[in-house]
């Protein structure tokens, strides 16, 4: 068995740093000592302000950093050394990395109060703009729209010779803000349900529950336009936009996964696994995720609908309607599975 | 089956070279045959892009991110490969002779080994630090040498010139680049065009030298310290980059039955003057070239179509080679080039051009037509992408510059929200044609 041997390729990326990119880092890890701080529980200045000074620091310095990376050349692609970095080539830090980020997710699913301290700091920016304490997951999408916002900017800046990239990046990062963090947040201070209006079926396999859109429809009319912006989104937007740009539209212009993996993921897109086993192992995951979710739907839908011999009623509609306006007769009988039966 | 198809089953396939010519032809003649495949080639284990080969050394690839089949295709496919040289080629008894004196029969031989650089006729050549930029081999050495090197000259202003600056550029290593004609590729690029790039390359602080040439190369213990150019100039330097062109690797066949001149001639069907031998690729030159075609073109694609040409001859269809309108694309650190049919560096006699720079200086389009018929006969690009297939079929169908620029809109190919310039280009033809 042959095996490919790799060039004696000396490591060129020893450069010292120059000194202003040096101070940009340091404010930057000013700003994670800050974090780490109220992660121990530790508040040396007051929450807001802490709060205050950590966010202006992380953004001052990445902005800073962002600049002097990329102002001193001439626009265009720039990847020179990713291979040779320690941080994007699964190097020592690049390792370290990792565990801390998957260690953050660990907590963050199982082990919250772990983060008590981190949640708290988030308090004042909960309160202004959610109307209530800030918890563990207002935590994780504070730091993921921050994330998002200033690795998006870097990303802008390092591809401006490239509109289509510009333009696709100020989208994610204007999904993310507005519809994963603003709006939802504003939802719950005016007491509606916290609605993400870029969530579709299936790839969040609640939304066509029944029972999940009876409860969003019971809300009241802004809850009743979600029931309707979900359904028409989930069986008919995303076909058409899907067929006509491919799922680049929403995986790569909306999807708030999407957004943190074009922006904070672009520094290691280098590192994906392109052998045709991870390209058939992740064809495999996604069809068949996708088919559980479907069936899983329809089944719930038909025990939902037998339960209340909506079956029945449709069916005869079908029958009736074999020219086009009587299809609006069922779309209204579907209505029951959705709005509340003002019958009942 | 017939007859012919089961020969074919046991035929036996000899392939010299496992650059994209002779694995094409392999890939080919497997979708094609049951024939037996056996690839020979010293350079590398497995297949790789030659035109990334400065991506390994900028960092942005590693050399299995280089090769496009991954290492278990080879086996799955039933193509053999054996990484040794061939010292020799026995026409009549068709034997193979390996380095090793070992030897293999073939019932066809395909010889596909590409080619070599040009070396430089001046004092100081067989120094330590002198190099070109061909093989793996190459880049390797150009990596070792690169730890603490305090200045690369580069002489030669070609493709393979202009890759070696930006690839020392990226690791911060001062670059001189000397360039014998007034500008940058001026013996390909028409003026505009050559200065644009000779602007950028100062922009990313090359040190571009043009007219100079490189007379002595001079060394200290076998060792480059500095050049000496035309101009008396010293420029001190610990390597030299020989960057003059390459030319067909086939020293091994010299004074063989095989008929070669610069390369190994072979007619349109791809065949030698030997039969059930045939050439492909970088080292092939065709005794016959199309129109507009040259009889050598050391590129990518063009080896890629002989191979599946020649694929086809030896599985029964005779196929012969017609690569078409001329065509070609390069990238000059940030920009893009493309060219498709006929751009001279001097206009010539009967053809005029319509030119448009954009005002920044890095985009411009040229499209240049007959004077007689307004026929368009070649597009050059710089910055902006255009279609192919629009361009090749605007030439084939000798479509008036007229119509040309009116349609403009179809050719382009950048990305979507690009800033698009076809109105600026009506206008200016407008301006400049529409007495
Ligand atoms: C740095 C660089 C950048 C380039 N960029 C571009 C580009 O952007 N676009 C483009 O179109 N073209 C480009 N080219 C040219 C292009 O790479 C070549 O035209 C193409 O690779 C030639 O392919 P080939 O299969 O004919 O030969 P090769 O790729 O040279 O393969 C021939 C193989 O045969 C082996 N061989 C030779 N003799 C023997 C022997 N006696 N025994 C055993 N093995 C032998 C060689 O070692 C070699 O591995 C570039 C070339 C270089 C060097």
């Amino acid at each position: 068995m042959k095996t490919t041997e790799s060039l004696a390729i000396i490591n060129p990326s020893n450069i010292s740093i120059p000194i202003y990119e040096k101070l940009a880092l340091g404010v930057i890890a000013i700003a994670f000592l800050l974090f780490s701080l109220a992660f121990f529980n530790i508040y040396p200045f007051q929450i807001y302000l802490q709060l205050l000074l950590s966010i202006s620091f992380l953004t001052i310095g990445s902005i800073w950093y962002t600049f002097l990376l990329y102002s001193k050349t001439p626009s265009g692609i720039k990847n020179n050394g990713v291979f040779f970095k320690n941080i994007s080539n699964r190097g020592v830090i690049g390792w370290m990395l990792g565990v801390i980020l998957t260690g953050f997710y660990i907590l963050l699913y199982w082990f919250p109060t772990y983060l008590e301290g981190l949640i708290h700091l988030f308090d004042p920016l909960s309160y202004s703009i959610r109307g209530k304490a800030a918890d563990n997951w207002f935590l994780y999408g504070s730091f993921y729209t921050i994330a998002v916002l200033l690795l998006g900017f870097k990303f802008g800046f390092k591809y401006r010779h490239n509109r289509y990239q510009l333009v696709r990046t100020f989208s994610v990062c204007f999904f993310q803000l507005i519809f994963a963090y603003l709006i939802p947040a504003f939802l719950i201070k005016m007491n509606s349900p916290e609605f993400y209006f870029t969530y579709f079926w299936p790839l969040k396999k609640e939304m066509l529950f029944p029972n999940d859109l009876q409860y969003l429809a019971s809300t009241g009319s802004l809850g009743v336009f979600m029931v309707y912006w979900t359904v028409l989104l989930a069986l008919v937007g995303v076909p058409i936009l899907t067929y006509f740009f491919g799922k680049r539209w929403y995986c790569s212009w909306i999807c708030g996964c999407g957004a943190l993996a074009e922006t904070a993921g672009d520094a290691f897109r280098h590192l994906s696994d392109k052998s045709l086993k991870a390209w058939k192992i992740e064809r495999y995951l996604i069809y068949s995720v996708l088919v559980f979710v479907v069936i899983l739907t329809i089944l719930i839908m038909g025990k939902f609908s037998l339960e209340r011999q909506h079956f029945r009623l449709i069916f005869a509609n079908i029958r009736q309607s074999l020219w086009f306006p009587d299809w609006l007769n069922i779309f209204w009988s579907y209505r029951h599975w959705i709005l509340p039966n003002p019958r009942k | 089956m017939s007859i012919f198809e089961f020969i074919l089953l046991f035929m036996n396939v000899v392939i010299i070279g496992n650059g994209i010519s002779g694995i094409t032809a392999a890939r080919h003649i497997r979708k094609l045959s049951n024939a037996s495949i056996t690839v020979i080639s010293e350079e590398a284990d497995y297949f790789f892009s030659r035109t990334a080969l400065m991506y390994i050394y900028m960092g942005h690839m590693r050399l299995q991110d280089t090769q496009p089949y991954e290492n278990w295709f080879w086996e799955k496919n039933k193509i053999s490969l054996l990484k040794k040289r061939v010292e020799s080629v026995d026409f009549t008894t068709k034997k193979i002779i390996l380095q090793d004196h070992s030897n293999i029969n073939y019932d066809k031989l395909i010889i596909a080994t590409g080619s070599k650089s040009n070396n430089y006729n001046c004092k100081g050549t067989e120094l330590e630090g002198v190099r070109s930029l061909y093989h793996l081999q190459d880049l390797t050495y150009i990596d070792k040498i690169s730890a603490g090197l305090n200045r690369a000259v580069i002489v030669g202003g070609g493709l393979i010139g202009v890759e070696l600056a930006e690839m020392f550029h990226s690791r911060n290593i001062p670059v001189t680049f000397l360039v014998r004609e007034t500008s940058f590729w001026g013996k390909v690029l028409p003026p505009e065009e050559a200065n644009m790039i000779d602007r950028h390359l100062f922009e990313h602080h090359i040190d571009l030298k043009l007219k100079p040439e490189l007379t002595e190369i001079i060394g200290e213990a076998g060792k480059v310290v500095a050049i000496k150019a035309s101009t008396d100039e010293e420029i001190s330097c610990g390597f030299v980059g020989i960057t003059i062109g390459v030319s067909p690797n086939i020293d091994f066949l010299k004074f063989s039955a095989l008929k070669t001149n610069k390369g190994i001639l072979v007619n349109e069907f791809l065949e030698t003057n030997i039969e059930d031998v045939y050439a492909i690729g970088d080292c092939a030159e065709l005794e016959n070239p199309d129109q507009d075609r040259k009889s050598i073109e050391a590129i990518w694609y063009t080896g890629r179509m002989m191979g599946e040409v020649v694929a086809q001859s030896i599985c029964g269809t005779k196929t012969a080679y017609h690569p078409g309108i001329w065509f070609n694309s390069a990238k000059f650190f940030d920009i893009e080039y493309q060219v498709y049919g006929k751009i001279d560096p001097i206009l010539p006699e009967g053809i005029e051009t319509i030119y448009w720079e954009h005002k920044e200086g890095k985009k411009s389009i040229r499209i240049n037509f007959s004077s007689v018929d307004k026929a368009v006969i070649g597009f050059n690009l710089m910055g902006i992408r255009f279609r192919h297939n629009i361009c090749e079929q605007w030439i084939k169908e000798r479509k008036t510059i007229d119509y040309v620029v009116k349609h403009l809109q179809e050719a382009n190919f950048d990305p979507e929200f690009f800033k698009r310039y076809e109105t600026e280009i009506q206008k200016l033809y407008l301006e400049k044609f529409n007495q």
